[in-house]
C-alpha cells in the first residue's frame, strides 16, 4: 500500500505543478463559471434572468387595444425587463430586427380594435358579430436573440390571451343585447368603446410580471446559473483531468519512467493501483478546490456537505474509471488525447454541461446516461434545491457501478498488454 | 569469486515470426567485476539486460541473479539489482532529492534511513547544492548523474548500466566512468552495455562482444586480443567528403591487408606489421581519391577484435 501512495503522492504534486494543468484543471473551469454567471445576469442583483430587451413595436390601431398594448409594454413594471421603441413603420421596425439593434418587433395591425368589439351593428341584426376576424398581432422575432425574443412574443402573447378572453365575453354580451333589442345599436357602439375601456383596462391592469414568471421563459428568468454552471463546469473539467490522468500511463512508459518503477520489487498491480489512486486524488482534488472556490467566492449553493462530498467521491470515481479505460485502449498519448479530449467534449454536449440539463430533448437526457457528467449534474442539481443523500442515492449508485465496469474492462486491456 | 549473474541459453522474440532479438546468450558475471557488454546499436544488449531486469520475459533460457531465478522469483531479483536505464527515467516536475525519495520508496526504504541514504547520493553524484532544483532545470550530465544515483540508492549488489554516457559531454562522461569504477572499488558488481570501445577497454575486468543477437566473443581484453594474434591496425583518417567505402575497398587488395574497413571517414586495415605496410597503404589510398589528413597504428584492440570477428567496424 506504501508504494500505491507513494506513485499516487507523486502524480499529485506533478499534476499540479504543472501550470498549463493548473489553468486546464482550476482556472478554466472557475472562468466559464464566471462568464456564465455574467452572461446570463448572476450578478446583476436577485432576480438572475433576461434584462434590457431591446424591442419595437408599430401601432396601426387608432382603437383603445392598440393604445393599451403600446401603454402596457411601456408600463413601469416592464421597464427593467423591456425597453421599447415605438416606430410607426413596418419596415422600419423589421430592419431593427434584422440589424440586431432589436430583438423582437411587435406589429397591431389597423383593425385590431374593431376585430375585438366590431362596430356596424344595426338593431336586431348581429351578423356583424359572426364575421369579427381573429386577433391577431405580427411578431417578428431575432433568431439571433431566441431567449430575448421568448420573452417578448410570451408578454404579447399573455396580452393577446387576456384581451381575446374579454373579447369573447364583449361579443355575447353586445350579441345578446343587440339580437333581443334590447338596445339601439348606435348607443352600442358607445357602450362598445366603453367595454373596450374596461376591457383595456383589465388588461393593463393585469400583473404582466408575474403572469411572465409563470411562462417558460421566466422559469429561466428565476434559474440560479451560477448554481448550475459551477458543478456543470467542475464536472466538464473533471473529464479532461481523469483522462490526462490515465495518459500519464502512456506518458510514462515512452519516459521510462514506468519501466524503471517495474525493475524495483514492486508488482505491476501495484504500479497500476498507484496511477488510477493519483488520477483519482486529482481529480479529488480539483473538484474540492472549485467547490470551496465557488462557495466562497461566487456564494454557490451546491448542497449539504455531507451527500455532496457522497456524490463528488463517486463522481471522481467514475471519471477515473472513465480515464483509465481511454489509456489502456489507447496505443500512444497522442492517441489518448485525442480520444479524451473528443470524449469529454461528447460527454458535456451529451449531458447539458454547455446548456440547461433540463432543456435537452428527452432522447438525449437518456443517451447521456451512459455519461458520469450526466448523473452528475443530476446529483448536484437535487443537492443544491435541498436535497438529502437518499435523494442522490441513485446517481451515486450508478456512479459506483460504472467506475466498477470502466476500471474492469480497462483491466482486462491492460493485461493483455502485459502479456504481449 | 563467485558468480552473482548465471545466464543459460537466454533468447528473446518479440513478436511471432520475427527474428530472434537475442539468440541463446550464455555468459556469468562474478561477483565484484565490471562486466561489459560491447556491441553495435541493435545488437541485443539493451534487450539482454530488459530481460535479467524482469521488464521483458525471455522467449527460452534461463538466468539466475544471486541465485534466484529470474522467471520464478522476479521480485527477489528485483530486490538485488539496481538499474540505470540508457534513457533518463526522471520526473522533471520534481526535484532532485524528491525523485531519489521517490525512487528509495519504490525499492522499499523509509524514513530517517532514506533521507540519510539520499544525502549519501547526493553527495557521490554532486548535486547536493542543487537537490532542491526540479530536474527540468538541470543540464543533460546532471540529469545522467542523477539517473545513475536513483539505481545506486538501495545499495544494490549489482547494478546493471545501459549506455549511460550517451549523449553527454567529455566532462560528464569523465566523472561518469570514475564513479563506476568507484562504485566497484567499494564492492559493488557493474554490468556495463556500451558501443564505445574505449569505455569498455577502460572499464572492463571481462567484455561479452555482441552482434545481431549474439555473443560472438567473452573473455578478459588479453584474451580478446589475442583472437586477433599479433595483428595491428593502420586507421586512415580521410578529409570530409571522401568515399571511406570505396578507399577501404581500395585498401583490402593490398598484398599483406588482412581486413579493411570504412567508418565515418575513417578506413581500419589489419595488417600484420604495420611499419612494413604503411607505404603500401598510403599509396593504394591516394590512388583511390583518399585525401588523407593523419594515420594511426594501433596495437590491437577491441576495436581490432570486433572488426576481426564481424568484417565490419564497431560502429557501423
Amino acid at each position: 500500500m506504501r508504494k500505491i501512495l507513494n506513485i499516487a503522492w507523486k502524480d499529485l504534486i506533478s499534476a499540479f505543478r504543472e501550470p498549463g494543468v493548473v489553468i486546464m484543471m482550476l482556472v478554466t473551469p472557475f472562468a466559464l463559471t464566471l462568464v456564465m454567471g455574467f452572461a446570463f445576469g448572476a450578478f446583476g442583483g436577485g432576480n438572475a434572468g433576461p434584462a434590457g430587451i431591446p424591442m419595437t413595436i408599430v401601432n396601426h390601431d387608432a382603437g383603445e387595444f392598440g393604445q393599451r398594448l403600446v401603454r402596457m409594454l411601456e408600463a413601469d413594471g416592464l421597464a427593467d425587463l423591456l425597453v421599447v421603441t415605438v416606430l410607426s413603420d413596418d419596415a422600419a421596425a423589421r430592419a431593427a430586427v434584422d440589424a440586431d439593434q432589436s430583438a423582437a418587433a411587435v406589429i397591431v395591425p389597423a383593425d385590431f380594435s374593431e376585430a375585438v368589439v366590431p362596430a356596424g351593428l344595426s338593431q336586431g341584426d348581429t351578423s356583424g358579430l359572426q364575421g369579427a376576424q381573429p386577433v391577431t398581432i405580427e411578431l417578428y422575432a431575432n433568431p439571433t436573440r431566441p431567449v430575448s425574443a421568448g420573452v417578448v412574443r410570451t408578454v404579447a402573447e399573455r396580452f393577446i390571451d387576456v384581451a381575446s378572453a374579454q373579447r369573447s365575453a364583449g361579443l355575447v354580451v353586445v350579441g345578446q343585447i343587440v339580437g333581443n333589442r334590447l338596445a339601439d345599436p348606435q348607443a352600442m357602439a358607445q357602450q362598445g368603446a366603453a367595454i373596450g375601456h374596461r376591457v383595456g383596462d383589465q388588461v393593463a391592469s393585469t400583473s404582466l410580471v408575474r403572469v411572465v414568471g409563470e411562462s417558460d421563459a421566466a422559469g429561466q428568468s428565476n434559474f440560479d446559473w451560477l448554481g448550475y454552471m459551477a458543478p456543470s463546469m467542475a464536472i466538464l473539467f473533471l473529464m479532461f483531468t481523469v483522462s490526462a490522468g490515465g495518459r500519464t500511463i502512456l506518458l510514462e512508459r515512452d519516459l521510462g519512467t514506468l519501466p524503471r518503477m517495474l525493475t524495483t520489487p514492486t508488482g505491476a498491480a501495484q504500479v497500476l493501483g498507484g496511477k488510477v489512486l493519483g488520477t483519482y486524488l486529482t481529480g479529488l482534488a480539483q473538484m474540492i478546490i472549485l467547490f470551496v472556490a465557488s462557495t466562497l467566492l461566487l456564494g454557490v449553493h451546491w448542497g449539504a456537505p455531507a451527500p455532496v462530498a457522497a456524490l463528488l467521491l463517486s463522481l471522481v470515481a467514475a471519471g477515473t474509471g472513465w480515464g483509465m479505460l481511454i489509456a489502456a485502449y489507447s496505443k500512444t498519448t497522442g492517441q489518448a488525447n485525442a480520444v479524451g479530449t473528443a470524449l469529454s467534449l461528447t460527454f458535456g454536449a451529451l449531458a447539458g454541461n454547455f446548456v440547461v440539463r433540463d432543456l435537452l430533448p428527452d432522447v438525449l437526457k437518456k443517451a447521456s446516461l451512459i455519461t458520469p457528467n450526466a448523473w452528475g449534474l443530476d446529483g448536484f442539481k437535487a443537492l443544491a434545491a435541498g436535497g438529502t443523500l437518499a435523494d442522490v442515492a441513485l446517481p451515486i449508485a450508478a456512479l459506483w457501478g460504472m467506475a466498477a465496469i470502466t476500471f474492469a474492462l480497462a483491466v482486462v486491456a491492460f493485461r493483455r498488454q502485459a502479456a504481449q | 569469486m563467485s558468480a552473482i549473474v548465471q545466464v543459460q541459453q537466454l533468447a528473446k522474440r518479440y513478436m511471432p515470426g520475427d527474428v530472434l532479438a537475442v539468440k541463446g546468450v550464455s555468459f556469468e558475471i562474478q561477483e565484484g567485476e565490471i562486466f561489459s557488454l560491447l556491441g553495435p546499436n541493435g545488437a541485443g544488449k539493451t534487450t539482454t539486460i530488459s530481460m535479467l531486469s524482469g521488464l521483458l520475459a525471455p522467449t527460452g533460457g534461463e538466468a539466475a541473479i544471486g541465485g534466484r531465478s529470474i522467471l520464478r522469483e522476479p521480485l527477489a531479483v528485483k530486490s538485488i539489482i539496481g538499474v540505470v536505464p540508457q534513457e533518463i527515467a526522471l520526473y522533471d516536475a520534481l526535484s532532485a532529492r524528491e525523485n531519489l525519495l521517490f525512487w528509495g520508496r519504490m525499492h522499499g526504504m523509509s524514513g530517517k534511513p532514506l533521507q540519510a541514504r539520499v544525502d549519501e547520493v547526493l553527495e557521490q553524484i554532486g548535486l547536493r547544492d542543487r537537490a532542491g532544483d526540479r530536474i527540468r532545470t538541470y543540464s543533460g550530465g546532471m540529469k545522467r548523474r542523477v539517473n545513475i544515483g536513483v539505481g545506486l540508492l538501495h545499495r544494490p549488489r549489482l547494478v546493471f548500466m545501459d549506455e549511460p554516457t550517451v549523449g553527454i559531454d567529455p566532462q560528464s562522461r569523465r566523472n561518469i566512468l570514475d564513479m563506476v569504477k568507484e562504485l566497484n572499488r567499494q564492492g559493488m558488481t557493474v554490468l556495463y552495455t556500451t558501443h564505445y570501445m574505449e569505455e569498455a577497454q577502460e572499464l572492463s575486468d571481462r567484455v561479452g562482444i555482441m552482434d545481431h543477437g549474439e555473443l560472438i566473443a567473452l573473455g578478459t581484453q588479453r584474451e580478446l586480443t589475442q583472437m586477433v594474434g599479433e595483428h595491428e591496425a593502420l586507421r586512415l583518417h580521410l578529409n570530409e567528403g571522401d568515399s571511406a567505402d570505396k578507399v577501404a575497398e581500395a585498401v583490402a587488395t593490398v598484398p599483406g591487408v588482412l581486413q579493411a574497413s570504412a567508418t565515418d571517414h575513417q578506413v581500419v586495415a589489419t595488417v600484420a606489421e604495420a611499419d612494413e605496410m604503411l607505404a603500401a597503404v598510403i599509396t593504394r589510398a591516394s590512388e583511390a581519391g583518399a585525401r588523407i589528413r593523419t594515420v594511426d597504428i594501433e596495437e590491437p584492440n577491441l576495436e581490432t577484435v570486433f572488426l576481426h570477428l564481424t568484417g565490419r567496424a564497431l560502429r557501423d
